[in-house]
């Protein structure tokens, strides 16, 4: 039966925790709320060390809290992150999304720093300043940075945070062995931007019931043993663990002959840890796949997507990683673009107004039961001091938020 | 790649005659005829889309096929979820080069590939690159040897679930 549009509005007959208040995607006081509570307070992470191997590489990264970073590996081969804004007067430091410089010289005036972020050339220093200020005075703002969990570099705004393994725990336990018995390298990536809210990516990483819409996915996995049994794990700090499984590659037609696998995995094993607030591992058969969103507005995201292998791979395991791994993720692959797809269609349908979110399905902890994105809610909320079911009705007291259903 | 350095004389008709067949199937493309297209694919075509990142500073390749592949891809189009939006080529051929290798030729055209959504219409370009194609003489006409998409665009949204 349909519902009137006050049926449409009440909330789902179940506990608080099973549903979201819409406003949390479409909100702007929100999502500048997730900016500061969230993402300035949590590690993130930025790309992998094989994308900066030689001292004086450095990577840009736009942080999902606002700010533009550069990533840069010091002549101690250590690994730091700056902001890539000049401290003079705030122009982008580095352009490019990745290079070797022994000096990171601004365009605008000529002021050079070090790898280690120290200011080494102000032209004309003492013409200008005299003995009012110096080259002490203009160090770039470093950011807490860590490199770990499979060589991937993570930073942190919060010079007050606690450490990376703090905050990952036992997460990637269950993954680890296999991305660090050797080092991985990046062999590809792109960024997809999407009209969505970032949640809404992270939303489908978290759940499996989507399968449905994989045509990929029904024949490979849901069709085969051992997929109702795969298991939720939550760890502390909203992160979730799915469970393994053996995937059936030769049930989908053309994709025979997959004989790749990772340290410690099995012959087509999948494993998936979903990390707060936004990044994905994904180790399925010959290829690791990582996800991390990057929120533009509360309806845009940037996601980023790495593909790795091995670094010691010969040029014909290197390519079959590659077909592996375009075949269902990469931008022409069968998966992403149905995952895409499905988050572009929330984020259009969320901008009229829409009923609450229901993530109410409880199955054990099994594949479909939608504990997962429970998890990250609950991280959520708390990070933000208003229930992710109520969201719009805890702000300032005035009731519900913009872009709310009501 | 173009072989410039073995490229031969080319003549004007055969240059015409090259650029009309491209031209058409981009025709095909444009129609989701996909099977008209895989028609004028050689037994051993290879057909790749690639481009540079310079942020990881590779060459990265998006899809890599050969004839089978691209047969079984399109024969499970039907199964999938896809993006229904239309795609059109706007298509240039720069340069048409004969190879070293007798019958074999080598052009390199411009290509924007543009997004038209079903609901209303609006377009949107999808995708700006080049085509470096491989093309045999045969007695049935000219076939495909390999089609490499090079694309400068790289953030592809939602992506396809279709050949370019």
């Amino acid at each position: 039966m349909a519902r009137s549009a006050t049926q449409w509005l009440e909330k789902p007959r179940l506990p608080s925790t099973h549903f979201v208040d819409p406003a949390v995607y479409t909100d702007p006081e929100i999502f500048s709320e997730e900016r500061s509570k969230i993402f300035s307070k949590t590690w993130f992470l930025a790309c992998h060390e094989s994308e900066v191997p030689e001292k004086y590489d450095y990577r840009t990264f736009r942080h999902p809290a606002g700010k533009n970073l550069a990533i840069v590996r010091g002549d101690d081969m250590q690994i730091r992150a700056f902001f890539n804004v000049c401290p003079h007067r705030g122009n982008t430091i580095l352009y490019n999304p990745s290079g070797n410089a022994k000096h990171l010289v601004c365009i605008f005036h000529a002021f050079a720093f070090d790898c280690k972020g120290s200011c080494v050339d102000i032209p004309r220093e003492k013409a200008g300043y005299g003995e009012r200020l110096s080259k002490a005075d203009f160090g770039l703002r470093e950011v807490k940075c860590e490199t770990g969990f499979g060589g991937f570099v993570y930073v942190n705004l919060d010079d007050a945070c606690g450490t990376l393994a703090d905050f990952i725990g036992h997460a990637l336990d269950g993954m680890l062995p296999s991305m660090e018995a050797e080092p991985m390298e990046v062999f590809t990536f792109h960024r997809a931007q999407v009209d969505t809210n970032f949640k809404l990516w992270h939303d489908t990483n978290s759940e499996f019931y989507h399968d449905y819409m994989h045509y990929h996915n029904r024949q490979t996995s849901m069709l085969q043993p051992g997929y109702f049994e795969r298991r939720y794990t939550p760890f502390p700090n909203g992160h979730a663990e799915v469970g393994d499984q053996i995937v059936n590659y030769e049930a989908y037609e053309g994709f025979k002959g997959r004989d790749l696998s990772f340290p410690g995995m099995k012959l087509n094993q999948w494993k998936m840890v979903d990390l707060f607030p936004g990044m994905t591992y994904n180790l399925r058969g010959s290829s690791l796949r990582i996800d991390t969103i990057i929120p533009i507005s509360p309806t845009s995201t940037y996601i980023e997507y790495r593909g790795l292998g091995l670094k010691r791979d010969t040029p014909e395991e290197r390519a079959q990683r590659v077909r592996d791994y375009n075949s269902i993720w990469g931008p022409f692959g069968r998966n992403l673009h149905e995952d895409l797809l499905g988050v572009h269609g929330q984020g259009r349908a969320l901008g009229s107004g829409q009923t609450y979110i229901v993530q109410g399905r409880e199955e054990d902890r099994t594949i479909h039961d939608e504990i997962g994105m429970r998890h990250f809610y609950a991280e959520w909320s708390a990070r933000m001091g208003r229930p992710s079911s109520a969201a719009s009705e805890h702000r300032n007291g005035n009731g519900r938020a913009k872009g709310s259903h009501a | 790649m173009i072989e410039t350095a073995t490229s031969r004389p080319l003549g004007a008709e055969t240059h015409r005659s090259v650029c009309d067949f491209l031209y058409r199937t981009c025709l095909s493309l444009d129609a989701r005829s996909f099977k008209e297209w895989l028609d004028v694919c050689a037994e051993d075509f290879t057909y790749v889309i690639s481009a540079w990142s310079p942020e990881i500073r590779k060459d990265v390749i998006f899809l890599d096929l050969n004839l089978d592949g691209l047969a079984t891809l399109v024969k499970h189009l039907p199964r999938h979820n896809s993006d229904q939006s239309a795609f059109t080529r706007h298509m240039n051929v720069y340069t048409v080069e004969a190879q070293s290798q007798e019958g074999l030729y080598a052009a390199t055209s411009s290509v924007a590939i543009y997004r038209t959504e079903l609901d209303g219409g609006t377009t949107r370009l999808f995708a700006l690159g080049r085509y470096h194609d491989k093309l045999r003489a045969t007695p049935e006409g000219w076939r495909f040897a390999a089609r490499e998409v090079r694309l400068e665009t790289r953030n592809l949204g939602i992506g396809t679930h279709y050949p370019l």
